[in-house]
């Protein structure tokens, strides 16, 4: 079943000037989200994939078409807190989003404010902390972290409110390559160890090979759907539109092109070298 | 002689607290006029603290940074003038951006350097073509431009003082792959129409290796290798043991090199390692 769904959703900002009218951010965009999956939203800036994550959640309602999350319409204020509950957000600057001076207060401030029960919470943020790495960290001052530890912080504070689904907006893009490394590995263990459907929205390629799934968006509308295998293969298409692709997917598709019989899903560079290697050795 | 250089720079955050950090141990770098230098490291090696020594900005704990032969802190006078000699721009400069226009956020360096209104304007309007800001823009507020247009803004703001040494930290840094190209190009077209030294501290292996003509590495406050592109990416082993790593193409070629094939492991990009591999084949008689 789809934990979130997009049908022929449009949407479009107000401008600032008046009578000014903007073109739609999302354009007709039509999308299921199963529960369980662990997907990557692909796109250059501009291209509408934050304000899919806002829509996702129903921080943004849809000028045409309808949200759904776990059967409820988010335009239906009724539903707004339970969807919220559902729908997660993690956004791209850490230092917007942590709100307490001492970390477990911050990881807290969700669950307190569903009223869940003292020992509840004090369960909830352990685990969330531990589950990002974070634990023994719990009384230090966030502001003190690394970029890549505050993100994690903001991570357990989404999980400590136990959504069945985490959206996460390019929550790298603000990071050197270690503090990638570690949300990387926190957000994939969200997934293949409690459950959690990731939405995850990033222009690094090299993340997006980690999801199950792979979106691509481009102006406005959905360009590619398929595993990370099938929307690489198409490298002229990747490159078109201004992203990139494996730098291994486009030495093979060189390589294919003047007649060497390389395979047409390599994606990693052992894949490619052992193909190499199983072509010279006349296999 | 140097063009710009240090001489056992050593400098500690937070001297006498429990807090006591040697962020820079012992540095010495020598860059010469012209070089585009790339400084790497993981989070942490002093990168940043490198160089915010070699403007001024920071004072060493001990040491020297000589710039043409001079020590920049001899007098008050000259750390006056190197501020203007050498440009730094930081990680994120669009946060800094806070003039009413981008015209006056460009002009706010050569105003202060006592410029006359005609000099300050073509200066502006040189900055802006350098970073591909079309006039129209000038007037606008820079808070109404997008990530990339701001930081190209940023960037301009440091090109129009004319610095002869223009350092940027992490430049590309939060820019998707459009963005990362534009600016990267910026700064090569800069660096070949002016012949001025630039020097980027990156985290980009790829990147490192398609531009620059030096190669410093920081690991644990001090430089670990130092030299040319091929001989700082020789040394692929010592790299990833420091938490850095080679760029993805070279990683093909040393597992190719481990099978057992005689193929080069001086290959960066993705054209060299088509043309080797091409070789490859064609020497066994496949293509």
């Amino acid at each position: 079943m789809s934990i979130i769904e997009f049908k022929n959703v449009t949407f479009r900002y107000e401008s600032d000037d008046e009578g000014v009218v903007l073109a739609p951010a999302v354009k007709d965009f039509s999308l299921s989200i199963g529960e369980g999956e662990f997907m990557a939203i692909l796109g250059h800036n501009g291209s509408g994939k934050s304000t899919l994550a806002k829509l996702a959640n129903g921080l943004l309602l849809p000028e045409s078409g309808e949200v759904i999350v776990d059967g409820m319409d988010t335009k239906n204020e009724d539903d707004d807190i339970k969807i919220k509950q559902t729908v997660g957000v993690v956004f791209q600057n850490p230092d917007n989003q942590i709100v307490a001076t001492i970390v477990e207060e911050d990881v807290a401030f969700g669950p307190e404010n569903l009223g869940i029960e003292p020992a509840e919470i004090r369960r909830r943020v352990d685990e969330s902390l531990k589950l990002v790495g974070m634990y023994k960290y719990k009384n230090h001052e966030p502001h003190k972290l690394s970029g890549g530890q505050k993100q994690r912080v903001a991570i357990a504070g989404i999980i400590a409110m136990e959504p069945r689904c985490i959206i996460l907006d390019e929550p790298t893009a603000m990071l050197d390559p270690e503090g990638r490394r570690d949300v990387m590995n926190a957000i994939k263990r969200l997934n293949r160890e409690l459950g959690i459907t990731v939405v995850f929205i990033t222009h690094y390629m090299e993340e997006a090979c980690e999801a199950d799934r792979i979106v691509v968006m481009d102006d406005s509308r959905l360009l590619l759907d398929g595993t990370p295998k099938e929307v690489f293969a198409d490298t002229e298409k990747i490159r078109s539109i201004g992203l990139d692709v494996p730098q291994t997917c486009v030495l093979a598709k060189m390589l294919k092109n003047d007649g060497i019989n390389l395979k047409n899903d390599l994606l990693s560079i052992d894949e490619l070298v052992e193909n190499i290697d199983d072509l010279l050795k006349g296999q | 002689m140097s063009h710009l250089e240090t001489q056992n720079l050593i400098y500690v955050y937070g001297e006498g607290t429990p807090f006591k950090i040697t962020a820079l141990d012992n540095v010495n770098i020598d860059i010469q006029k012209g070089e585009f230098v790339a400084i790497i490291g993981h989070t942490g090696s002093g990168k940043s603290t490198l160089v915010q020594h070699l403007n001024g900005l920071l004072k060493p704990t001990d040491g020297k940074i000589l710039l043409d032969g001079e020590n920049i802190w001899q007098s008050k006078s000259k750390i006056f003038d190197t501020r203007f000699r050498v440009g730094l721009c930081f990680q994120y400069p669009e946060y800094q951006l806070f003039e009413e226009t981008v015209y006056k956020d460009i002009a706010f360096g050569p105003t202060n350097m006592g410029l006359s209104k005609a000099e300050i304007d073509e200066r502006v309007r040189n900055a802006a073509k350098y970073v591909g800001i079309p006039d129209d823009m000038l007037s606008k507020s820079p808070f109404d431009l997008s990530g990339g247009e701001k930081r190209r803004v940023a960037i301009a703001g440091v090109i129009s003082m004319e610095p002869e040494i223009l350092i940027l930290d992490e430049p590309t840094s939060g820019l998707d792959p459009m963005g990362r190209e534009q600016i990267l190009a910026l700064i090569k077209n800069y660096r070949e129409q002016t012949g001025k030294t630039v020097i980027i501290v990156s985290h980009s292996m790829d990147d490192v290796a398609r531009f620059a003509t030096k190669v410093i590495v920081m690991n644990s406050s001090k430089v670990e290798i130092s030299g040319t592109v091929d001989e700082v990416f020789e040394k692929s082993s010592r790299l990833r043991e420091i938490g850095l790593s080679v760029p993805q193409i070279t990683e093909i070629f040393i597992k190719l090199r481990e099978k057992g094939y005689d193929v080069s492991e001086k290959i960066y990009t993705v054209e060299q390692g088509y043309l080797e591999l091409k070789k490859l084949f064609e020497g066994r008689g496949i293509s």
